[in-house]
């Protein structure tokens, strides 16, 4: 009991020394809204948190085209076109609109290598097309026999604007002018 | 769970001094025995003595310590010392920007006193000191142009967490047997990180609602780490009770 008073008055002294409250904020550096004086984690932003919509998906098969090719009238790719809808809360986080997200599949026993395609799909609604057209600077096609890819990067990006939806009829239009074939 | 620390440390303290009145009503009952330990507690009273007694050129008063506690052991003259200061305002001005300072400063150290003759307490102590600030403010605005709104939410924050040590000296002049008058001076030696955030989200509402809305995040952080050494000067005058 002599020394309880004394404990209490350095207990209490204690106690008070930790009684600042914590500084809330973003404390993840690669959030939007970092906050370097936050102490405690609460309510980052990022772009990723954006919900994406399902618009329509389109299926085709892509014929081989090129006279004295191995496959020549045969199909050899498999085209699968995801149209999504984005908005970013924030224009840092990219343009809001709608996007395509195209992956093709290898329907031959024979590797594919360095394969350049171009196709044009028609609007559902009205006049016009998406004309999916060969970006230059972008990779070319590889696939093993079977393999499903994203290709999206091969091709230069569409209006993020159209949102307009696409026929589930088939391509307009489509060529392969580049890329051969190894068994 | 730490917004209610500082109610849990008061009760604490209220405890400890129900305790310590019990124990000193036996003690009173022999006022010739001296304690084992004394308490002091002390209030920075120079706001109260401006009130009082008001010179124009007074010095500002640097000393962050508006309560301090010292525990001393009377057979061998250590003591343990603890000081806190604490002050926080919030203030809307006509634009309705909200400003909200907080400022912290805790210290904790050991050192000596001696009694100096009948009325002199002299005392030397190694502190250490641990402090932070916080100033943060909201800003809202709102404007329509008709053909759009254009709305914006800013917030800053300026913090500055501290830590170090410092030499302590203190003068006291026991004026009753249960009041003294004091002040000390320090020599610090204090390490400081200052980080700044200012994050502004800006939205453009068109008027018409096919068109989209457009929003905009803007966030500047900055940080700064500082060494400082700065003597402290006797200044302040506590005026404390003994336990």
């Amino acid at each position: 009991m002599k020394y309880l008073n004394n404990i209490f008055f350095l207990l209490g002294i204690v106690v008070l020394m930790s009684s600042c409250e914590k500084i809330e904020g973003c404390t993840d550096e690669n959030a939007l809204n970092y906050d370097i004086t936050a102490e405690v984690n609460k309510g980052c932003i990022y772009c990723d948190s954006a919900p994406i919509e399902e618009l329509n998906t389109f299926n085709d098969y892509l014929i081989e085209n090129r006279p004295g090719a191995e496959f020549f009238q045969d199909s050899v790719l498999q085209i699968r076109i995801e149209h999504q809808r984005r908005d970013y809360e924030f224009q840092q986080c990219g343009q809001s609109g709608c996007t395509f997200n195209v992956t093709a599949t290898n329907l031959t026993d024979f590797s594919m290598l360095g394969f350049r395609i171009q196709f044009e799909v028609p609007l559902d609604q009205g006049f016009g097309s998406y004309f999916f057209q060969v970006n230059g600077t972008g990779p070319f096609i590889d696939l093993e026999p079977g393999e499903t890819k994203d290709i999206t990067a091969t091709f230069f990006q569409q209006n993020p604007m159209s949102c307009a939806e696409m026929v589930d009829t088939g391509f307009s239009f489509s060529t392969i002018f580049n890329g051969i074939y190894i068994e | 769970m730490m917004k209610n620390f500082p109610l849990i440390g008061v009760i604490t303290l209220v405890i400890a001094l129900f305790f310590m009145n019990s124990t000193n009503v036996r003690a009173q009952a022999d006022s010739n025995r001296v304690h084992t330990f004394d308490h002091f507690i002390s209030l920075q009273g120079n706001e109260l003595l401006r009130q009082i007694v008001s010179f124009d050129d007074s010095p500002d008063v640097r000393n962050p310590y508006l309560f301090k506690y010292t525990l001393r052991h009377n057979n061998t003259g250590f003591v343990f010392n603890a000081g806190f200061g604490f002050s926080d305002s919030k203030v809307t001005d006509e634009n309705d920007v909200e400003t909200h300072v907080e400022m912290n400063d805790l210290r904790l150290g050991l050192g000596y006193q001696k009694k100096l003759g009948r009325v002199i307490e002299a005392g030397v102590g190694i502190d250490y000191l641990v402090g932070r600030d916080r100033i943060e403010t909201i800003s809202i605005s709102v404007q329509d142009f008709q053909s759009f709104i254009d709305s914006s939410y800013a917030t800053s924050k300026q913090v500055n967490r501290r830590s170090g040590f410092g030499l302590q000296g203190s003068l006291s002049f026991v004026i009753a047997k249960w009041i003294t008058v004091g002040t000390e001076f320090s020599i610090q030696y204090i390490k400081a990180e200052e980080g700044f955030n200012a994050i502004n989200k800006r939205y453009s509402i068109p008027a018409n609602p096919d068109n989209q809305t457009t929003a905009t995040i803007t966030v500047v952080n900055e940080k700064d780490d500082r060494t400082t050494s700065e003597i402290i000067l006797p200044v302040a005058i506590f005026i404390g009770v003994r336990f």
